[in-house]
């Protein structure tokens, strides 16, 4: 058993960092993201495996890999640096065997990073304590869904982050079969050459060249390895951003971004952005990326991690039309102008028109499914959701079913809750009637307490996910879709935007409060939450009681040890009824206390794509 | 003021939004102006002016001159060369003073427009057109002509030459320009961007020898103060901007003006004069109004209670309140229905309308305080209004910071949030300008409140950020608890800086320790090098003739 093997991720353009963090291992290093997946796995264990990544990024790129680290009594993961948000290391363990046999475990906080020694009474599989260690870090297992992926070439490296159940295969093959079934129901190549043959005639197989080659065909989309949203995006985007744009630059051995003479973040050359360079970027009004490259591929790469983390990205015409980008992510960049990067509105709403374009495209999630299903593979649907909306007021049904109705980019059901009145009225039929969506219609009588209600509608839902919304709030056509969106790179049980917009009816008003928004928290608007299935069933649905419920529901989901995250609030506008008309707990003092613009009339930002009250003009909190 | 078409709405005093004027003589004007010529009747310079107006590439039959003779003795007659339609008319009887000359002249004037005058400026030929474009483009501008100041001597330019100039387009070559200086307010107009940045403080440069304004905003603004025997044009400035108007000034509306004013020989002896007069009238001067403790003539605030369903108590703690602002210029109305307080026998502790008696007497002798029925709809010429209701008491910096706010962010109208039961409770702070000018461009039944967002600002807000709070928890500062405050601060300043004295000899203490401790290590290591280490190195090196020592030794 030799002593000490070490593998290390994401060092390539910070070679200083390693030995710095790693200053009591002098052996040789395992480069693994080279690594070929082909290569021999490790058969000797050895006392003791340092596996050394820059970021949670790279650990998570390092995560399918696993299986090229020994097998080791001592496990010593070091991170050299964590966003600010990323939770702490704590192993989420499984029911691996591995820690049945654990004797010790340290986690050290070492500066921006972390350090986790953990010994065991027998060698156990280096790689498996990665995962899990992993899991922890960013809340929670998470996992890529089908299919099962064999991965085989040096460029394999970032095509399937986070998930430990590939299949790594040589480039000529074969799949090693799994027990009773086959090794995985795709492979992906990363080759230089297309004419190489695969052996395997069961297992279909894509091809792709490596991201510094020049490509032979049309780019698209599919060809540039995804963007993983669990660590690239925008949680931790900060709204008041000062710094001037940053600018990306051809550098010695790869890429920066610089802003002045500062260089804020240095790139590998194969542009792969983390999410420390990201954390770094947030200062930053904007990346101009104007440099002229001759493999586009890389600059795609570069600009999708970038606008997926909502960066707004400035680019000339040339560089927008990149086929790579895919149309979505093109049409985006075109809105993008310099000018509008000074006013704060108009950058988040750049940002969130960059992120949504660059997940929806280039995630990890949506680009294996299209691989996938070019490959000739079925998969299930995506999870849909269904829409609590509950209402007291028989005249406010035709407008909540609009609001719903304009939804675009998910799959929704909405569970209709009549508190007090019959779905057979006049007007509310023909609401109903009329409306493209398909809903399903609870009625109570006005006595029944409103978490009653709710709980009644949701047992009648469907959907993998429940979102609540009220019957007088306005919504953008994407608030369902980006709340959607924002689970699944935030993992978290339950999401919500923030009440960032107020139309305050009585005085006619709208305004525009600071809340911290891209942010895990305690609090979210009640009538934007979306709460998974198996959260809610695991904290047992509302409080049967009459008000207040929402913020109970948070409670719970915190107390069940779940965890809630804020997402933008450019899709929701609150309206704040007259008192008589409602019970507010806050009078309309609370909500001009601390707002940050306001604008006369009804304002929707360009979002929600409605028409505001003509007004010209609106006012902004002096500095 | 009745317009057939949609006024412009142009905010603050922005007139940029008018979009430019078309080029001189390229569009065809509509509306006839009056030219008001006071003269004091010295009567040297007088001709040459009425000769410039004859040559005005305005049509002749929307020009119409009125000169004004307020000198001493009447002038017989006017001078030959003049325009067609020039009249002459005399003040009325034992009146005097330019002020009167230009009511009487306005009075007389038929024109839409009337353009000031002075007898001592020779205008370009296109001076009229110049102004003129303006008031086509909105009916309450008020356009400044560019003026340049020239030493000139009696006798020195006859009429026919002037004429002569003006019909050959000549009367740039009348005077150098070079030997002329500007007015005082040409300064104001390059930092303003030609007063499109100034604000509600634009009026300040209004000049009247040569200025132009509808007749209709005129007569609205209640014409010429005469009371006033200098500094008039600033005061009726003042009170046009109250009523709405914008300034304009046009670098196209040029003119000669024959002799330095009153204003540029005897500055100093000029703002001594005016000084008790305007500090009187116009309440934007804050520098007029420093002592404490007096009234004024115009109040820089008018603040406005309604007593109706109050108790005597509430009105009296907000009117209070008011009246201890640390603005001292502020008048109170209270409201309520004073004149149905019939005198008739009554039982006085068990009066329905007790509490009204009572407010009325408590402040029916208060010279800063007035008891009305109705509450006229503009404040005018005052500059500012705030409506506080009952119970309410705005702290005593509150007013004074109300406004500096409004006049920061250019704000119309500045609402508070005081409370919230059926209905929000509101104070709301009004500008006398913004409102006017609402009510000239404002459709029929539109709301004022959204047109006063166009042309100035409007703004919600809080009512305890200001200081505005309820009766009961209402306090006032003694200058007592102020002195003692202030004491308070200032031994405390005292402390903080021995300190900070004691930390600044400490840190160049400490760095003198430094620098003599590097100093010593420095001269040690020297010392060791060359007394010690070399020596030694030699003893030791050479008998072993090792090879880095002998290249040390070379290098050395």
């Amino acid at each position: 058993m030799s002593a000490t093997w070490g593998g290390c991720a994401g060092f390539g353009s910070h070679p200083a960092l390693l030995d710095r963090v790693c200053d009591d291992f002098a052996g040789q290093w395992t480069v693994l993201d080279g690594a070929d997946p082909g290569q021999p796995l490790p058969g000797e264990a050895v006392e003791r495996a340092v596996i050394a990544a820059r970021t949670p990024a790279d650990l998570r790129r390092l995560v399918p890999f696993g299986a090229l680290v020994p097998d080791a009594a001592q496990v010593c993961v070091v991170i050299a640096e964590a966003p600010p948000w990323a939770a702490q290391p704590l192993p989420v363990a499984g029911q691996s065997a591995a820690w049945h046999l654990l004797a010790d475990m340290r986690i050290l906080r070492r500066r921006r990073g972390w350090r986790i020694e953990a010994t065991f009474s027998a060698p156990v599989p280096g790689g498996e304590i990665l995962a899990h260690i992993l899991y922890g870090l960013l809340g929670g297992r998470r996992h890529l869904a089908q299919p099962v992926v064999g991965l085989a070439g040096e460029g394999a490296f970032g095509w399937r982050p986070g998930d430990p159940n590939v299949t790594l295969t040589g480039v000529d093959g074969p799949v090693v079969a799994r027990r009773d079934a086959p090794g995985c129901d795709l492979v992906l190549r990363v080759v230089d050459r297309t004419d190489r043959p695969w052996p395997d005639g069961r297992i279909p197989v894509v091809e792709r060249a490596p991201l510094t080659a020049v490509p032979d065909g049309p780019a698209y989309p599919d060809l540039l390895p995804p963007v993983d949203e669990t660590v690239v995006n925008p949680i931790g985007f900060r709204q008041n951003a000062r710094g001037p744009v940053a600018t990306l630059t051809r550098r010695a051995g790869g890429y920066s971004i610089t802003s002045g003479l500062d260089e804020l973040v240095r790139l590998s050359p194969s542009g792969e952005l983390t999410d420390v360079d990201v954390a770094r970027l947030r200062d930053a009004v904007g990346v101009a990326v104007r440099e002229p490259d001759p493999s586009g591929l890389v600059r795609a790469r570069i600009v999708t991690g970038l606008a997926a983390a909502g960066i707004p990205v400035l680019m000339d015409g040339d560089g927008i039309g990149d086929p790579a980008l895919g149309a979505e992510l093109s049409d985006a960049l075109a809105t993008v102008d310099e000018d509008q990067l000074a006013s704060e509105l108009r950058r988040e709403e750049i940002s969130v028109r960059l992120r949504r374009a660059a997940l929806r495209t280039h995630g990890a999630i949506p680009r294996w499914r299209n691989i996938a299903v070019s490959a000739g593979l079925a998969l299930p649907h995506e999870p849909p959701v269904s829409v609590l909306l509950c209402t007291c007021r028989k005249d406010m049904v035709p407008f909540a079913l609009e609001q719903m109705e304009r939804q675009r980019g998910v799959r929704a059901e909405v569970i209709l809750g009549l508190h007090g009145f019959s779905a057979r009225e006049a007007g509310v039929q023909g609401a109903i009637a009329d409306s493209s969506l398909r809903i399903t219609v609870v009625e109570a009588a006005a006595g029944v307490p409103f978490g009653e209600l709710l709980n009644r509608m949701a047992a009648v839902a469907s959907g993998s996910f429940l979102a609540r919304v009220d019957d007088d709030d306005w919504y953008g056509p994407d608030h369902l879709a980006d709340l959607l969106l924002a689970q699944r790179y935030s993992g978290a049980e339950l999401v919500g935007a923030a009440a960032e917009f107020v139309y305050l009816e009585p005085i006619n008003t709208t305004v525009r409060r600071r809340l911290g928004t891209e942010r895990f928290t305690s609090l979210v608007a009640g009538a934007t939450m979306l709460v998974t299935r198996e959260m809610f069933e695991t904290v047992g649905g509302f409080r049967p009681i009459g008000t207040t419920v929402d913020g109970q529901l948070l409670e719970s989901v915190e107390a069940a040890g779940g965890r809630i995250y804020r997402t933008h609030g450019l899709n929701y506008v609150l309206r704040r009824r007259h008192s008589r008309a409602h019970t507010w707990r806050h009078p309309v003092q609370a909500f001009l206390k601390s707002y940050q613009e306001q604008w006369r009339g009804l304002h929707f930002n360009h979002l929600m794509e409605s028409a505001s009250t003509p007004h010209v003009g609106y006012w902004r909190q002096e500095p | 003021m009745t317009s057939p078409t949609r006024q412009p709405r142009i905010p603050a005093n922005d007139h940029g939004v008018l979009g430019g004027v078309p080029e001189l003589g390229e569009w065809t004007p509509h509306l006839s102006v009056s030219v008001v010529v006071p003269t004091g009747g010295a009567g040297d310079t007088l001709p040459l002016t009425l000769a410039a107006l004859a040559a005005q590439t305005y049509p002749r039959h929307l020009l119409d001159v009125i000169v004004v003779d307020d000198g001493e003795r009447p002038t017989a007659r006017l001078p030959e060369i003049r325009p067609e339609r020039t009249r002459l008319v005399r003040p009325e009887a034992g009146r005097w003073g330019k002020p009167h000359a230009c009511n009487v002249g306005a009075a007389a004037a038929e024109g839409d427009v009337i353009h000031w005058l002075d007898d001592d400026v020779v205008p370009f030929p296109e001076h009229v057109e110049a102004h003129m474009r303006w008031h086509h483009l909105a009916r309450y501008l008020v356009v400044l002509g560019h003026l340049r100041t020239v030493e000139w001597e009696p006798g020195e330019l006859s009429a026919s030459e002037v004429l002569a100039a003006a019909e050959a387009g000549a009367v740039a070559k009348l005077f150098h320009e070079e030997d002329s200086s500007p007015q005082w307010t040409e300064k104001r107009w390059n930092r303003t961007d030609d007063l499109r940045t100034a604000g509600a403080d634009a009026f300040a440069v209004h000049v009247g020898a040569a200025a132009s304004l509808p007749a209709e905003l005129f007569r609205a603004a209640g014409g010429m103060d005469e009371s006033l025997p200098l500094g008039e044009d600033t005061e009726l400035g003042y009170r046009l901007a109250q009523a709405g108007a914008v300034f304009v000034p046009d670098r196209a509306a040029r003119a000669w003006r024959l002799g330095g004013s009153a204003v540029m020989r005897r500055e100093q002896e000029v703002k001594r004069h005016n000084r008790p007069y305007l500090g009187e009238r116009v309440p934007s001067f804050r520098w007029l109004r420093a002592t404490p403790g007096r009234g004024y003539r115009v109040p820089y605030v008018e603040a406005v209670v309604d007593a109706r369903g109050a108790s005597l108590e509430e009105v009296r703690a907000t009117v209070d309140g008011l009246l201890a602002s640390w603005t001292p210029d502020v008048s109170v109305r209270i409201t309520g229905p004073w004149s149905g307080l019939g005198e008739a026998r009554r039982a006085p502790l068990d009066d329905p309308d007790l509490d009204l008696r009572l407010i009325r007497a408590l402040y029916e002798a208060d010279a800063r305080v007035t008891l009305a029925d109705d509450l006229p709809e503009s404040c005018f010429p005052t500059p500012f209004r705030f409506h506080c209701p009952a119970g309410w008491v705005p702290g005593q910096d509150a007013l004074g910071r109300l406004v500096a706010f409004a006049d920061r962010n250019t704000l119309g109208v500045l609402s508070l949030a005081l409370d919230e039961g059926d209905d929000v409770v509101r104070a709301r702070l009004e500008r006398t300008a913004a409102l006017s000018r609402a009510r000239l461009v404002a459709e029929p039944g539109e709301d004022l409140d959204d047109v006063v967002h166009e042309v100035y600002g409007t703004l919600w807000d809080v009512g305890e950020k200001w200081g505005v709070v309820r009766a009961e928890a209402a306090t006032t500062i003694s200058p007592q608890r102020l002195q003692a405050e202030l004491e308070k601060c200032r031994a405390r300043s005292l402390v903080l800086q021995d300190r900070a004295n004691r930390w600044r000899r400490q840190a160049t203490r400490g760095q003198a320790t430094r620098r003599r401790w590097r100093n010593a290590s420095r001269r040690v290591t020297r010392f060791l090098a060359r007394r010690v280490a070399r020596p030694v190195m030699r003893r030791v090196a050479r008998p072993v003739a090792l090879p880095w020592a002998a290249a040390g030794r070379g290098r050395a």
